[in-house]
């Protein structure tokens, strides 16, 4: 049986063949079916259903709603009106947010339903799922292996097929590696599209919410909704928003960058391989390929978790206790409250980058770390904007390889940093990118490729990413997810 | 750069964590971790960075002010929900010593 | 031979901005609602919020800086102050750092007569804090979170101060400026306006500075001029014993007239300030600030010269009226419907201070001068009121008690002349009946008069006035009782 798109699902509601109330329920049931994989953390049944109605009665009042009756599964850092928003952490445990995020209430406005949140690395720090206080989401593909991190559960649960769609979101990969991991789409737009209101921020200048889908087409869908300026967030850009229509329109043939450095050392070749595999599908849709040069990228790690850690320590020192969240009740002084309530309230991972965060911006090293990473990315951004005026998009690996194993990262957060290597330039550089599925390894793991374009250019993206998918056809679903499917 | 015991309980001290509530193997774990994670990131210095700005955000963005119009708020009950500890439409905490915020 | 002191002095006001909603959200800035009231989740730092900065805090920022005479810096940025506290919700508060609005200005301002300069540093925008509370024995504090977020300007000062007297004119005179371009409504009880002062001294001569000793909360001219005194004694008298100035933070406390240490700065305290990510740069196009140096409202050195140059007030009344809040303003209402500008002075010198101080009558921003019953004076009662003096209608003496009565009723002055019977007599027929009377009665002393003894003309004035019951035209009464006296008439 072909898989159902949001185009269809939403059809089928806007027409009356079907109530978003019978959608949505389904949707739950095949959360049921695949509860172990550990995909969500946060579900109102009853409120869904009751949203699903709601929608129903919206359809019958006549309203065109490009969304009609899709579930969505939400990342759990993303605030939602009335279900809780914990971002996988003791800090946050119980907190229900007094509004929404802009993007949640745009797919809202649009028909669709949010069915549950999604596990996730604690506070979005991590690239394997395995530092939320709920306990690790299983690769569907092979439930030994990690599903990706940080947005784990948002990709599980789209790669599971419980729905088929879902909002992640992306700081140095989080929405691309664990789409690549999983076998699905995962599109994170240029930064400023989107609006970060809601958001519980990590990194502000490098965060971008996005989709997680089963094909390209329905990221067009969900990016059309979200997209767009929000008085909300000054950080929106004021660029026209392409319509679902203008992105999936075939694009003039392309001239498609591969830059050298990225297949250095440490890809693994059967990475290289699908790399390959969806070059050859390129170029078989029209595209020129070219070689590019990309000198810094060597450096994006280390630009990013000075950046990235340097935002976190100050974005996560409104977790003291006061207003929300976990309090520890052990201390008398208020120093000790907050001291405490900090300490235990955070996991390791998050304790180490806020550690490093504060470290870099304190008295006396803020030059050498801080801003000298700062001015590195303005070299980062002139050399993708040099990249950009040989090519229309670049494509390279998402991930140095298929997902790993749980543990096989061991104590060592270096090498872990390392698995972000070929996703963090995009969010250096605020560029849109996307992971797209290229194929399994010889294992039988998903592997992704990664389009990147120049700023603000989705269109020619999409046109790209369309041509991939097109020539490799759509990824399946996962054994263990389709032999469990109705 | 390596992170001494003592550069760690200051920079835990700015972010206030307290270390020392930590079992010890951890403390030096995380000294040595971040002593690794400094020592990665010192790379940078090879970068020659004469006459780069220091950027924030990628990309240019418009100046949107808002304009100056009051929205409904949503009143102390719901605000203070969420609050671990209140008292009537107050938040409690325990007692502030000093007289004043530290900033200005 | 003794060491010669001189103080060195910067001032720091945090001025709050007007505005109707906080600077980086839509929340309203209110006073006394009920705790926690005026709060949304940008202000108690929720997860997931934003800032969104509003036009209007930027404009009355950047009217700050063109009156200071500031370079206004077209592409300035926000930075984040990191710091922990209970009244801060997000633990960093978002102000200016290395790029801020305004820097380079200058304040003129006068101390005994003598007219001196402080330059200005800078000025930038940022938000304020909440409060926190707490009884005396209580464990613990209470925490409101409706100031925060409020907007704010801090006018940091150039350390160009020298006496405690000149601290409080320079502050005195950029409350009158910031008062003038509608920052706030200068009230400085209510926390509109703060000032924090450092203070170091040095033996006349040197050039390097002392170590700077921080005085905060300021909060008026008396405690700012006697905590700057006694925190120069205090100093010099330190260093003269042999002891050591430290760098520290005090409070002035005002029972014992003495500044008081709060906490020592072990080094300074490491803020950790980077630039916002959450807001992009604020770009002030060069028609905003042409639109705010176009609209300008009259600064309080313009309406002094003006006063003096154009009404023809002496310098000492000009001052007066622009050191008072509401009196430049309400001069010029009064003085648009044709009063002699002296006359409205004179009321504004006399009655109505003197209303002002018996708290019969107070100002407010916005509104002027209001009654302790709640009526406005308006300018053009002062006008009438005037006007029926200099027509005869009534008598200065009586209009004193017509303005009396304005400020317990809402009539008009013509209306308690009439309900209040006050209207002068100038029938000269009445006069003089009243007159005849008063001569009859007292026949010796117009006899003494008409000896030479014309010191006695008074007397019978008097008496006469005190016949008619006060509403006798002076004029006419003394004309009559001239002519009486001596035309034999």
């Amino acid at each position: 049986m072909a898989e159902q798109t949001l185009f269809e699902v939403a059809e089928a509601v806007r027409s009356g063949l079907r109530t978003a109330e019978s959608v949505v329920g389904e949707a739950l049931a095949r959360m049921e079916v695949t509860a172990s994989f550990g995909a969500f953390v946060h579900v109102d049944r009853e409120r869904a259903l009751a949203d699903a109605r709601a929608v129903d009665a919206r359809v019958a009042a006549g309203e065109l709603l490009p969304l009609a009756g899709v579930p969505v599964a939400v990342k759990d850092n993303l605030c939602t009106e009335g279900l809780e928003t914990s971002c996988a952490s003791k800090m946050l445990g119980g907190f229900i947010a007094t509004y929404e995020a802009t993007a949640v209430s745009r797919l809202r406005a649009a028909g669709a339903v949010v069915i549950g949140k999604t596990n996730m690395d604690e506070f979005a720090m991590g690239s394997s799922g395995e530092t939320s206080v709920f306990g690790r989401a299983l690769n569907p593909w092979d439930t030994e292996r990690v599903p990706g991190g940080s947005s784990s559960g948002s990709a599980v649960a789209v790669s599971s097929r419980a729905v088929l769609a879902s909002l992640g979101s992306d700081t140095g990969g989080s929405i691309r590696q664990p789409a690549s991991f999983c076998g699905v789409v995962g599109f994170k737009p240029t930064y400023g599209r989107i609006s970060r209101r809601g958001l519980v921020a990590f990194a502000s200048s490098l965060d971008q919410i996005g989709p997680f889908t089963t094909d390209v087409a329905d990221a067009a869908l969900l990016f059309s909704v979200m997209a767009g300026q929000d008085g909300g967030d000054m950080t929106t850009s004021d660029a026209p928003v392409p319509t679902v229509d203008e992105l999936l329109q075939a694009p003039a043939p392309l001239r498609v960058g591969v830059p050298k450095e990225y297949l250095a050392e440490g890809l693994d070749p059967e990475v290289r391989g699908r790399l390959d595999a969806a070059l050859d599908a390129l170029k078989a849709e029209g595209a020129e390929i070219v070689e590019v040069s990309l000198p810094h990228s060597k450096y994006a790690v280390a630009t990013y978790y000075i950046l990235a850690s340097a935002e976190a320590s100050s974005n996560l020192a409104r977790f003291d206790g006061v207003r929300y969240g976990h309090r520890d009740t052990n201390a008398t002084s208020l120093i000790d409250t907050y001291r405490r309530t900090r300490t235990f309230g955070f996991g390791a991972e998050v304790r180490r980058r806020i550690m490093l965060g504060t470290f870099v911006l304190s008295a006396g090293y803020y030059d050498a770390y801080y801003q000298r990473a700062q001015k590195v990315r303005s070299v980062f951004v002139r050399e993708f904007e040099a990249a950009f005026r040989q090519c229309d998009v670049l494509l390279t690996p998402t991930a140095p390889t298929a997902a790993f194993k749980f543990g096989e990262h061991g104590d060592d957060p270096l090498t872990m940093y390392l698995a972000d290597i070929y996703t963090i330039p995009a969010n250096l550089a605020g560029l849109p990118a996307m992971s797209v599925p290229a194929g399994l390894t010889a294992g039988g793991l998903p592997v992704g490729v990664q389009v990147l374009a120049a700023p603000f250019a989705e269109k020619t993206l999409f046109g790209a990413a369309l041509a991939i998918e097109r020539r490799l056809g759509k990824m399946a679903a996962p054994p263990a997810a389709s032999g469990e499917k109705s | 750069m390596s992170v001494t015991l003592e550069t760690l309980k200051h920079t835990a001290e700015l972010a206030r964590l307290d270390l020392s509530l930590l079992p010890t193997e951890e403390q030096h774990r995380l000294a040595e971790q971040m002593s690794r994670i400094l020592a990665f990131v010192d790379q940078l210095s090879e970068v020659d960075v004469e006459g780069e700005e220091p950027m924030t955000h990628p990309i240019a963005l418009p100046t949107a002010l808002a304009a100056d119009v009051a929205v409904a708020t949503p009143g102390a009950a719901a605000m203070l929900a969420n609050a671990p500890a209140r008292s009537g439409d107050e938040i409690v905490v325990p007692r502030v010593i000093d007289g004043g915020g530290e900033g200005g | 031979m003794k060491t010669q002191y001189e103080a060195v002095i910067g001032l720091e006001v945090h001025a709050q901005l007007g505005t109707r909603t906080k600077i980086f959200s839509r929340a309203a800035v209110t006073f006394d609602e009920p705790a926690n009231s005026v709060v949304n989740e940008v202000c108690a730092g929720y997860p997931g919020s934003l800032p969104v900065l509003q036009r209007d805090a930027v404009t009355l920022a950047l009217r700050a800086g063109v009156a200071l005479g500031c370079n206004i810096r077209r592409k300035s940025q926000f930075a984040r102050k990191n710091y922990f506290y209970p009244d801060l919700p997000k633990g960093y508060q978002i102000s200016q750092f290395d790029a801020p609005l305004c820097e380079g200005g200058e304040l003129v301002f006068e101390v005994a007569g003598e007219t001196k300069r402080c330059g200005i540093t800078r000025i930038h925008m940022e938000e304020d804090t909440g409060q926190s509370s707490h009884a005396s024995d209580a464990p613990f504090s209470l925490i409101d979170l409706n100031r925060a977020g409020t907007g704010l300007i801090e006018i940091v000062s150039e350390p160009e101060l020298r006496t405690a007297e000149e601290a409080s004119a320079y502050f005195k005179e950029l409350r009158a400026i910031l008062v003038a371009i509608g920052i706030n409504d200068g009230v400085l009880a209510n926390g509109s306006m703060r000032c924090d002062a450092n203070v170091s001294v040095r033996p006349v001569g040197r050039e390097a500075f002392g170590t700077k000793v921080e005085v905060k909360n300021l909060n008026s001219f008396k405690f700012l001029r006697e905590a700057i005194g006694f925190e120069i004694e205090r100093q010099i008298a330190e260093i003269e014993a042999g002891g050591t100035i430290y760098q520290e933070t005090r409070l002035w406390d005002d029972a014992k007239k003495q500044t008081i240490m709060m906490r020592r700065k072990e080094g300074s305290a490491d803020y950790r300030y980077f630039p916002e990510p959450d807001l992009p740069h604020l770009v002030v196009s060069e028609a905003w600030l042409a639109e705010v140096a176009a609209t300008l409202p009259e600064l309080p050195s313009q309406t002094r010269a003006r006063l003096q140059e154009v009404c023809g007030l002496s310098a000492y009344d000009a001052g007066v009226l622009v050191a008072t809040d509401g009196f430049a303003a309400f001069f010029d209402g009064v003085a648009a419907l044709g009063t002699a500008p002296k006359a409205v002075t004179n009321w504004l010198s006399g009655s109505i201070l003197a209303a002002i101080n018996a708290r019969a009558l107070s100002y407010r921003g916005g509104i002027g001068f209001v009654t302790a019953a709640g009526h406005r004076i308006l300018p053009a009662a002062i006008a009438e009121l005037q006007k029926l003096v200099e027509d005869n209608t009534i008598s200065s003496t009586a209009s004193r008690t017509v303005f009396e009565k304005m400020l317990t009723t809402d009539a008009a002055p013509a209306a308690i002349v009439e309900s209040e019977g006050l209207r002068q007599v100038s029938d000269t027929g009445a006069i003089d009946g009243i007159i005849d009377e008063v001569l009859a009665a007292n026949p010796s002393e117009v006899e003494r008069y008409r000896a030479g003894q014309v010191q006695l003309f008074g007397f019978l004035v008097g008496l006469a006035m005190k016949a008619s019951k006060g509403k006798g035209d002076p004029k006419l009464v003394n004309a009559r009782l001239r002519a009486k006296l001596d035309g034999g008439a």
